[in-house]
């Protein structure tokens, strides 16, 4: 394969590559370094270029407490922009969170993925404390979600017992051939997780209860802790190919790090309470995605709309 | 208002009006111009919403634009914000100062690519920018490349004449 032009790459980083057309060009990043740096390239622009465009503010926001303009030095742009990405979340969250009842506000137009009943059930997943960490239901991307009008949030069931499924809304088309997996509603969890000690396993509190999985033999501190070390740093490119292409990021934010154990990428971003962890994996033709964070579940629920 | 015009309100007014208000740097005018976009939705209700508003909001831009041209007229590209929250002087005067210059920053961009840039802005895919703007999809990477890269390197251009001039 020739090397792919810019196009290509933006197109990679947005998610707009068809899943048939991506094995040539993450074989291709495989085997070239330039291709590579073009790639990190790019993606530094795009994470630029965004900042930019949201220091351009929204009318219906309070304006952030500064703009921290980008800096020509790779290193200090990711670190000056994931703090200034953290600024321009916390205000949207906020708004999104004080009027629920008007339209939406800086996540007009995102949606969750709408979420169908599974007979298989997710590996452990999150729970969150009341009021620290939520976590939104699996959901599977097989391609961009379309737009969608912003969901009603489900009545809530009696608490859900283990393995309990819940539907909550009828798939797109293109989703629904694609395995999907569900969770018993954020809310839910928010009240039935249990709060860690460690500040580091806190994002990654899970609730074997709430979720209906075998309870695992280890202490929470000792699973976060094995959970954690398992996770290490990689690059772009690799967590890119590791995925098989169509790495997923959140619209609009910059990560801090990514970081991978076995085929599960991790891509972390900063915010002003803690991370935002954008969990995902391969499987089949669909890349499997969570996402956690020291938010509301409406927010998480927000923010999974944008993710792409 | 129909419940159709209602739900097209509800679910795109504020983007389309961050997407104006991006785009003109004028809050009262962005108002204005969504209002209109409603007014022609309700006269004339889109198949496909979405792509519709954004491309008739666009189009009533560059109307405008090139109204004001004939006119003679200065068209004011910023104004400046109003504060919710106070803030140090100097810090006001800081982010005022930096949005100006990535408004300027973005007017150096070519007019598709800009628009191209913004709709990406509001969570548009590739499909949906090219049937807004009348692209074909396989130019829209291109595009936002091209957009991406110009406007951070005349984001950069202005940030070192600001320097200079400081």
């Amino acid at each position: 394969m020739s090397h792919p032009d810019e196009g290509t790459w933006n197109a990679l980083l947005d998610g707009e590559i068809p899943s048939g057309e991506l094995a040539p060009i993450t074989a291709h990043l495989a085997t070239c370094a330039a291709c590579r740096a073009r790639l990190e390239e790019a993606r530094a622009l795009m994470g630029e270029a965004d900042q930019l465009v949201s220091a351009l503010g929204d009318p219906a926001m309070p304006p952030p407490a500064a703009i921290v303009p980008p800096t020509t030095t790779r290193i200090g742009v990711y670190r000056q922009l994931a703090w200034a990405a953290s600024v321009v979340l916390a205000a949207t969250l906020g708004y999104s969170v004080r009027q629920p009842g008007q339209p939406a506000g800086a996540m007009a137009d995102s949606s969750s993925p709408r979420l169908q009943e599974s007979p298989e059930s997710p590996p452990s997943q999150a729970g969150a404390s009341p009021d620290s960490t939520a976590r939104l239901p699996i959901g599977v991307l097989g391609n961009r979600p379309p737009p969608a009008t912003a969901p009603a949030s489900p009545p809530l069931s009696a608490a859900a017992e283990p393995g309990a499924m819940v539907r909550h809304q009828a798939p797109p088309a293109h989703l629904a051939e694609s395995p999907v997996t569900v969770t018993p509603p954020a809310a839910q969890v928010l009240g039935s997780a249990q709060r860690l000690n460690d500040s580091r396993a806190r994002g990654l509190a899970q609730d074997s209860r709430t979720l209906g999985a075998a309870a695992p033999s280890l202490p929470l501190a000792e699973r976060a802790d094995a959970i954690v070390e398992s996770f290490r740093p990689i690059e772009f490119s690799s967590a890119v190919t590791l995925l098989g292409g169509g790495l997923r990021l959140v619209d609009g934010l910059v990560p801090d790090r990514l970081e991978a154990s076995g085929s599960t990428v991790r891509v972390i971003y900063p915010l002003l309470a803690g991370e935002l962890v954008l969990e995902q994996r391969r499987v089949g033709d669909s890349i499997r995605v969570s996402l956690r964070g020291p938010v509301s579940a409406d927010s998480l629920a927000v923010l999974l709309g944008r993710v792409r | 208002m129909t419940e159709f015009l209602a739900g097209l309100f509800t679910q795109y007014h504020a983007s389309l009006v961050r997407m104006l208000f991006r785009r003109t740097g004028d809050r009262d005018r962005a108002e204005d111009l969504a209002q209109e976009v409603f007014a022609r939705a309700a006269a004339a209700p889109p198949r496909n919403p979405r792509p519709w508003l954004f491309a008739v909001a666009l189009n009533l831009v560059r109307e405008d634009g090139r109204k004001a041209v004939r006119q003679g007229r200065r068209l004011e590209l910023y104004r400046a914000e109003e504060q919710r929250h106070a803030e140090p002087p100097d810090r006001e005067f800081d982010r005022g100062d930096n949005v100006a210059r990535v408004r300027r920053a973005l007017d150096t961009l070519a007019e598709r690519d800009r628009e191209a840039l913004l709709l990406k802005a509001e969570g548009f895919n590739y499909d949906e920018i090219a049937a807004t703007l009348g692209l074909a999809k396989g130019a829209i990477g291109t595009t936002l490349s091209r957009a991406r890269r110009r406007l951070v390197e005349a984001y950069r251009e202005e940030e070192g004449r600001s320097h200079v001039a400081s």
